[in-house]
């Protein structure tokens, strides 16, 4: 385990400095990417602010949904962004050299790629978290929590990106129906927290689990509330077990292709 | 001693057959379930040490068996022991074990040079850092590394990255290396530099090297034994010069006279003529009907020669015409 997870820096580490190599990509990857979600934080700002608190949820809380789900799906994408590259792997062959390298391959194939944009979403929500921790006026005791809360966010993103991934593992063609599936997935969790309600509500924590990424750690924070805590502690625990057993499962349907590719 | 030994290995393929006459919505959902056996009922040991080439016509079960070798996917039926271990269930041990070159896939980090690849993989094995320098010095001076270790990979001609690929596949001090066409795509210089590398760990790391390869010159220089597999059954398990003995049956005689040709003589059976004019005439012979001796007694009686070449056919030849045999 301790030797799986200094491999998985050391790769993270490797793969940063690679994509460091190519400077001007690296900084206009990261700063389009911060320029692109400031975008649609102030369009759902104004949005919030004209039709006023729906919900419970005030126009200011949007800054801490884009702050936890931000950082972390930049920490995701950033650091394990090999595994949305499982589709594309399974269909080029380029699983196989996964398989024939020492430690977990789970660990081997989500460090095997950074994204550098990603690391724009994740300063972008650093900075956003920030000006909601203002806004707020959080106390140490909610800080610490939220940090909590975005490690808890950082699992259910990685635990159903591999879900969806790992369909292609059954599919000829899973590549669009993996990308279809984390599209409603993140495009929900993006959306303003007050509009869900019902059975819409319902649908996004358990099924699609979309409202723990950021509408309900925003919730737990503003309101402190014990229930939403366990749930999405719960939540995440079963989502991270589910899917390592899914994964593992669906490998043993691995049916090596043949084609042209290059990458690390 | 046994470092490979593969019992009646098969490895099926399920694929759905649609129904032609029937639509889309129909076919959706029901189709027939159909069965392609990729390798059937393989049998055969490679000792430890040993070259061997494996090869056969596209589609053959090549690529399918190295990759049940590998541990990369599972068999159908059948038992694998590479070392005394099963690769899917001891996929990781076997992993210290061999190390894999696939021609068009790449293991290294392209914008780094290529011993931050080596540290990374050398970590990945376990290595500490003094180890992975002492080992990255031995591959630099065997593999000639040093005049484009320190440049970034993606600057590398193909031929320097097909090298950097084999030393960065060896940097665990594997036993057994296995090569899915290593040379592809390369000049013939690089080529050339290639396969002396890989008779050198041969001999010299003592590295068994399992190759598969459609260039009949890699086969012919680096490997002692050949496997020939087609339609996932083998068909020839001899060593490679035996199968030049046992195989070559024809041989190209071309004979330039002191003069001219003005005559052609009726040639004896086994003998025929590919070309004939009187600057130059070509026979081909075979050997199971006539033996080379009474040939040449026949021709110097027969004809005013000056010089004359006898050619052997060539593996590739040979080999395809196993290929179109089987």
């Amino acid at each position: 385990m301790i030797k799986n997870l200094k491999l998985a820096f050391l790769n993270i580490h490797m793969n940063i400095k690679n994509a460091k190599e190519l400077k001007i990509s690296f900084i206009i990857s990261i700063l389009g990417m911060i320029l692109n979600n400031i975008s649609f934080l102030i369009l759902w700002y104004y949005f919030g602010k004209s039709v006023g608190i729906i919900n419970g949820w005030e126009p200011t809380d949007i800054f801490g949904l884009y702050g936890i789900s931000g950082a972390s799906y930049g920490i995701i994408m950033a650091f394990f962004a090999g595994i949305i590259q499982i589709p594309t792997y399974i269909s080029s062959g380029i699983f196989d050299k996964y398989l024939t390298s020492p430690k977990s391959i789970l660990m081997k194939v989500s460090t095997s790629k950074v994204s550098t944009s990603a690391i724009g979403d994740l300063i972008y929500g650093i900075i956003c978290f920030t000006i909601f921790a203002i806004i707020q006026k959080l106390s140490i005791f909610k800080i610490l929590l939220s940090l909590y809360l975005v490690i808890l966010s950082s699992i259910i993103f990685y635990s159903f990106f591999l879900v969806a991934m790992s369909i292609s593992f059954y599919l000829m063609d899973g590549e669009n129906v993996s990308s279809g599936l984390t599209n409603i997935f993140v495009s929900n969790s993006l959306y303003h927290g007050g509009a869900f309600t019902g059975i819409l509500r319902f649908v996004f924590i358990f099924i699609i689990p979309s409202l723990l990424l950021g509408t309900i750690p925003v919730e737990i924070i503003k309101t402190l509330s014990l229930s939403k805590f366990i749930i999405i502690t719960i939540c995440t625990i079963i989502w991270l077990y589910f899917s390592i057993k899914f994964f593992y499962k669906s490998l043993k349907k691995y049916n090596s292709n043949s084609l042209f590719g290059f990458g690390n | 001693m046994k470092l490979i030994d593969i019992k009646g290995l098969t490895k099926d393929y399920k694929y759905i057959e649609k129904d032609e006459n029937k639509g889309f919505i129909y076919n959706l959902f029901n189709g027939k379930e159909k069965i392609k056996r990729a390798v059937d009922n393989i049998t055969f040991s490679v000792d430890e040490g040993e070259a061997i080439a494996f090869i056969g016509p596209n589609g053959a079960g090549k690529s399918t068996t190295i990759k049940m070798l590998s541990g990369i996917i599972y068999p159908t039926k059948g038992s694998i022991k590479i070392n005394g271990l099963t690769p899917i269930k001891d996929r990781e041990k076997l992993s210290y074990q061999i190390g894999c070159v696939f021609g068009q896939r790449s293991q290294l980090l392209p914008n780094l040079p290529l011993t931050e690849s080596m540290y990374m993989f050398g970590a990945m094995y376990n290595m500490n850092k003094k180890d992975i320098k002492k080992r990255i010095k031995e591959l630099s001076e065997l593999f000639d590394l040093n005049e484009f270790i320190n440049q970034p990979v993606r600057k590398l001609s193909l031929g320097q990255r097909m090298r950097a690929e084999i030393a960065l596949s060896l940097i665990h001090r594997p036993k057994l290396i296995f090569l899915d066409e290593p040379t592809i795509g390369l000049d013939v210089v690089a080529k050339k530099k290639l396969r002396d590398l890989f008779i050198k760990i041969n001999k010299e790391e003592k590295i068994t090297i399992f190759l598969t390869s459609h260039d009949t010159e890699d086969i012919q220089s680096i490997c002692d034994r050949c496997i020939i597999i087609n339609h996932g059954k083998i068909v020839i398990d001899e060593p490679t010069n035996r199968l030049m003995k046992d195989y070559v049956k024809n041989k190209t005689i071309t004979i330039t006279p002191n003069s001219s040709f003005i005559e052609f003589p009726n040639l004896l059976k086994g003998m025929k003529y590919i070309s004939k004019d009187k600057d130059q005439i070509i026979i081909e012979v075979n050997t199971d009907i006539i033996n080379t001796q009474e040939v040449l007694q026949f021709l110097t009686k027969k004809l005013d020669i000056d010089d004359i070449i006898i050619d052997n056919e060539s593996l590739e030849s040979v080999i395809r015409g196993i290929y179109e045999k089987i």
